[in-house]
């Protein structure tokens, strides 16, 4: 997979590195949206997962 | 890869920014209910505590307001006692008002009945008053009518002591005649005869008082005088210009003279307060009294 996109048929066609880059932004928003839920539940009740 | 595998891919990747954002909006915007908790478990505390001190002030505030109760109901005895007194003081005063009325009224009827006896009195002294009054002019008029007939008879004592002396005069005439014819008489042999004396010389009976005349001239003094207005021979009767505003008087005698000359007498009967009517006593031969003559009570 080429960073440089490449004319194929009409369509542009994106190489597999960038699939992976969006997986991996996806993860990165899902464990940043997971840190933050985590460290707000920290410092506001002082426990992750039981009742204050 | 297959392309069902690259749009999962991309469905995921969007799905799990949608979701990051979502979840961090949410729990950025939540309220921190720990906080919140301790806020309210304060406060509920807060409120506890109130309450308690709400309790201890209810019972404080009752046990105060025993104790006021206490004292109202001991004022208020105090006031009903005094009231019962006011009251019974108040009866009396109603007695006495009673009573002061009841002497007011009789007062009132005793003040009544004085002024009554005063009206009285007072139309009493006045009619007694006028009484006086009358009897005065009464008194003024028998005195005027008193002093004319005084000025009347001094004027007849006047008119008797000149008849007197006339009747001496003849007498001295008649004693002188007497004497002639005697002398005559004796002086042709014949009995002499005394000559008769009808009044003896010097009588003190007729023999006028010496005032007389000044008794006359005070009547004179004082004599009414007035005009003959109208007459009626027939009925003997005359009127005259003066009345009893000039002093004239019933019974009264009038002279009427014209000139010098004496015409008659007239007697008064009727007096009105500008004029009077008498009828003809003495009317003097060939004479007649006619309007215009002059009447006066001397002459």
């Amino acid at each position: 997979m080429s960073p440089i996109p490449q004319p194929r048929g009409g369509k542009i066609a994106p190489r597999s590195n960038e699939y992976t880059l969006m997986l991996v932004i996806a993860v990165a928003a899902l464990l940043a949206a997971t840190a933050y839920v985590t460290f707000v539940c920290y410092t506001r009740y002082g426990t992750i997962f039981g009742l204050p | 890869m297959s392309t069902l595998t690259k749009v999962m891919i991309v469905l995921l990747t969007v799905f799990s920014l949608v979701a990051s954002t979502i979840v961090v909006t949410f729990v950025a915007n939540q309220d921190n209910y720990l906080q919140k908790a301790d806020t309210t478990k304060r406060q509920l505390d807060g409120a506890e505590k109130a309450k308690d001190q709400a309790e201890r002030e209810q019972i404080d505030a009752k046990k105060a307001s025993d104790v006021l109760v206490a004292k109202l109901e001991d004022e208020k005895n105090r006031l009903t006692k005094d009231l019962i007194a006011v009251r019974e003081e108040l009866d009396g005063f109603k007695r006495t008002k009673a009573a002061l009325d009841a002497e007011h009224a009789g007062m009132m009827a005793a003040v009544q009945t004085a002024t009554t006896g005063e009206q009285q009195q007072r139309a009493l002294f006045v009619a007694a008053q006028k009484e006086v009054e009358r009897l005065k002019a009464e008194q003024i008029q028998r005195e005027a009518e008193l002093k004319e007939t005084n000025q009347m008879l001094l004027e007849k004592l006047a008119l008797i002591s000149d008849l007197d002396g006339k009747i001496r005069q003849l007498t001295q005439e008649n004693q002188d005649l007497g004497t002639r014819v005697n002398q005559y008489l004796t002086k042709y042999g014949q009995m002499a005869a005394k000559p008769p004396t009808t009044v003896a010389q010097g009588s003190p009976g007729v023999r006028p008082a010496q005032p007389i005349a000044t008794v006359a001239a005070q009547t004179r003094s004082i004599a009414l005088n007035g005009q003959v207005t109208a007459v009626d021979l027939r009925g003997r009767l005359l009127e005259i210009s003066i009345g009893s505003a000039a002093g004239v008087r019933k019974d009264m005698t009038f002279h009427v003279i014209r000139g010098d000359r004496f015409v008659a007498d007239i007697l008064i009967m009727e007096v009105w307060p500008d004029r009077a009517v008498g009828v003809l006593d003495v009317v003097q031969a060939g004479l007649q009294p006619q309007a215009g003559d002059n009447v006066s009570t001397n002459l």
